[in-house]
């Protein structure tokens, strides 16, 4: 009766630890059936390299939000809001009182207030998800992540300790691989970018955890812990899928918005003819 | 207010927003020592270009008339003009009404000519000056006379550095943020420059150029041996090449070379053949320095731009 028991604990343990593994190789590789094993670069680390870019409609609004009319007139349905899931976790961002009131005269004053519209840096996380692509360039002690909105880049400095001398628009990015993830700590960024359009925002106590994982040739599994104790009441967490950009001789162009946004931000300096 | 101090104000546009002054080498001696080990390859075994470069210099891009006919400055004139770009350097009071410039402390142009001690960056044609069209020279002339004294009715008539868009190609000289990096996987080069995180994508997997303009165009990489070959067209037809406004058309193709001789330099010949501009193709030979114990900093411009109101319509 004795070596019997012993027998069920073992048995228990040994079925909690094959549980355990599914649950790990589970964790990533969602809805890819067998785990998928991700390729190594030449230099031996998993292969993210790519030009990668989310299919949603995160940058919009990060909760799920219905369709509605856009914010100018004379656009119509071709830039109206299509109606979309959000990418947070539970669809709650868990402001604190006084920072729930400023979110909601974010998203009222959008125009004039989301940095994306002035052509500014969209700092992490909205980079990963503004409907642009972005290009992963890997080298095993740096990993360049280049956006093709604004020209905005970012270095990931692997197994590195350093920090930034300032806070930053794109902060600062600390990597690791655990397992086949790499994981991105991010700190030193600056108060002045949002999440997205509705006007979601921080402030510069800001601190991203960022999880890429490849889960298939053409997908990569994005996630993002979210920190602020400046404006949340607690850490939460954003998901979704990144996709490969397919297309032959697929590349990364120059969105050098600042000749976009001259006529907005100095219009009114213009020299006028007669005066 | 003088060309000096409107130059002053053009440059802080982009000074403003830098974080912090650069993260600066620890000392010449590691360079040195950098110079004497060899240049490494990737385990692809390709030559690896990677790291923290600068190609600052106080050599310039074309001959002054006081060389005229001089490809190389001896010893004795090299302590001069390293003597006298040092005496330059000197924070001195603006004039009346000008707003004056920054202190020196915030530029970072370099102290010394290049390492060859040659009188111009350019090393062909043989009289190290640009060889401009009549069209070309026009455009430099005009350009010239306007840049840091205006009229400037819009935002159009600036410099497309001081919108806070880019210095174009070749972009390897500047008067701070001198700092590039070079990432290198297999299959792409990039080269990501501190000043206005300005960013090259170069495949190197042969695929053929495209036929969308940039500003600063597209890249096409091979190896030829050991040199990186460079062919980049494509570029948007209204860029300067350097602050006197000399020019860079849409007709422009360009032509790198870029070989690291040893773990400390890289040597880059980069050649411009730009026919509605230029008589003849120009050729400039650039000698890149590794920058170690550093990493870039962001900069960013645009988002701390505070110049505007005193240049534009004025």
């Amino acid at each position: 009766m004795r070596n019997r028991t012993r027998g069920v604990v073992v048995v228990v343990a040994a079925a909690a630890a094959v549980a355990g593994i599914f649950a790990l190789a589970g964790n990533s590789a969602v809805g890819q059936g067998p785990a998928y094993k991700t390729p190594r670069t030449p230099e031996g680390q998993p292969d993210l390299n790519g030009i990668w870019q989310a299919f949603n409609t995160a940058n919009w609004d990060i909760l799920d939000h219905p369709a509605r009319q856009g914010p100018v007139l004379a656009l119509g349905a071709a830039f109206s809001v299509p109606a979309g899931l959000g990418v947070v976790e539970g669809n709650e961002i868990p402001y604190q009182p006084a920072a729930a009131t400023k979110k909601k005269e974010n998203g009222e004053q959008w125009l004039k207030l989301d940095p994306e519209i002035k052509c500014y840096m969209p700092g992490v996380p909205r980079a990963t998800y503004m409907p642009y692509p972005f290009q992963i360039v890997q080298t095993p002690s740096h990993i360049l992540i280049a956006y093709e909105f604004a020209g905005a880049s970012r270095t990931i400095y692997m197994n590195s300790k350093t920090q930034s001398p300032v806070d930053t628009w794109m902060g600062h990015s600390l990597g690791r691989w655990e397992g086949d993830t790499l994981v991105v700590d991010v700190t030193s960024l600056n108060d002045q970018t949002w999440f997205d359009r509705a006007g979601d925002f921080h402030s510069e106590a800001l601190h991203v955890v960022e999880r890429y994982t490849r889960v298939g040739p053409d997908t990569l599994r994005y996630e993002a812990t979210i920190e602020d104790p400046k404006v949340f009441t607690r850490p939460w967490k954003m998901s979704m899928p990144l996709y490969r950009r397919l297309e032959k001789n697929a590349q990364l162009f120059e969105y050098k918005c600042v000749e976009f946004v001259e006529e907005l931000m100095y219009g009114h300096l213009r020299k006028q003819p007669g005066k | 207010m003088n060309k000096k101090g409107y130059l002053a104000v053009v440059i802080g546009v982009a000074l403003g927003a830098a974080s912090v002054a650069c993260l600066t080498p620890k000392a010449e001696g590691q360079r040195t020592a950098a110079s004497k080990a060899k240049a490494a390859r990737t385990v692809w075994g390709d030559p690896d270009l990677r790291g923290v470069w600068t190609g600052s210099s106080i050599t310039p891009l074309e001959r002054a008339e006081e060389f005229a006919g001089r490809e190389f400055l001896t010893e004795a004139e090299t302590a001069a003009v390293e003597e006298r770009a040092a005496r330059d350097r000197v924070d001195r009071p603006p004039r009346p009404g000008d707003p004056g410039t920054y202190n020196q402390i915030w530029f970072d142009p370099a102290s010394k000519v290049v390492p060859t001690r040659r009188t111009s960056l350019i090393v062909d044609p043989p009289d190290g000056r640009l060889p401009f069209t009549e069209e070309g020279r026009r455009h430099q002339t005009r350009s010239s006379a306007r840049y840091g004294v205006g009229p400037r009715d819009s935002w159009l008539d600036l410099d497309t550095g001081e919108r806070c868009l880019t210095d174009g190609l070749p972009l390897y000289w500047t008067g701070y943020n001198n700092n590039y990096q070079i990432f290198q996987s297999r299959d792409y080069v990039v080269i990501l420059a501190e000043m206005f995180r300005d960013r090259r994508i170069i495949p190197l997997d042969g695929r053929s150029h495209g036929n969308i303009p940039q500003w600063l165009g597209d890249s096409r990489g091979r190896w030829e041996g050991d040199t990186l070959v460079v062919e980049t067209n494509g570029l948007r037809d209204d860029t300067w090449l350097d602050r006197k406004g000399s020019p860079m058309t849409d007709a422009a193709t360009l032509t790198e070379r870029f070989r690291r001789v040893n773990y400390g330099r890289l040597e880059i010949d980069v050649t411009v053949n730009d026919p509605k501009a230029y008589t003849r193709p120009w050729t400039v030979t650039l000698t890149q320095l590794i920058v170690l114990n550093t990493e870039l900093l962001d900069y960013h411009c645009l988002d701390n731009e505070k110049d505007a109101k005193h240049l534009v319509g004025k």
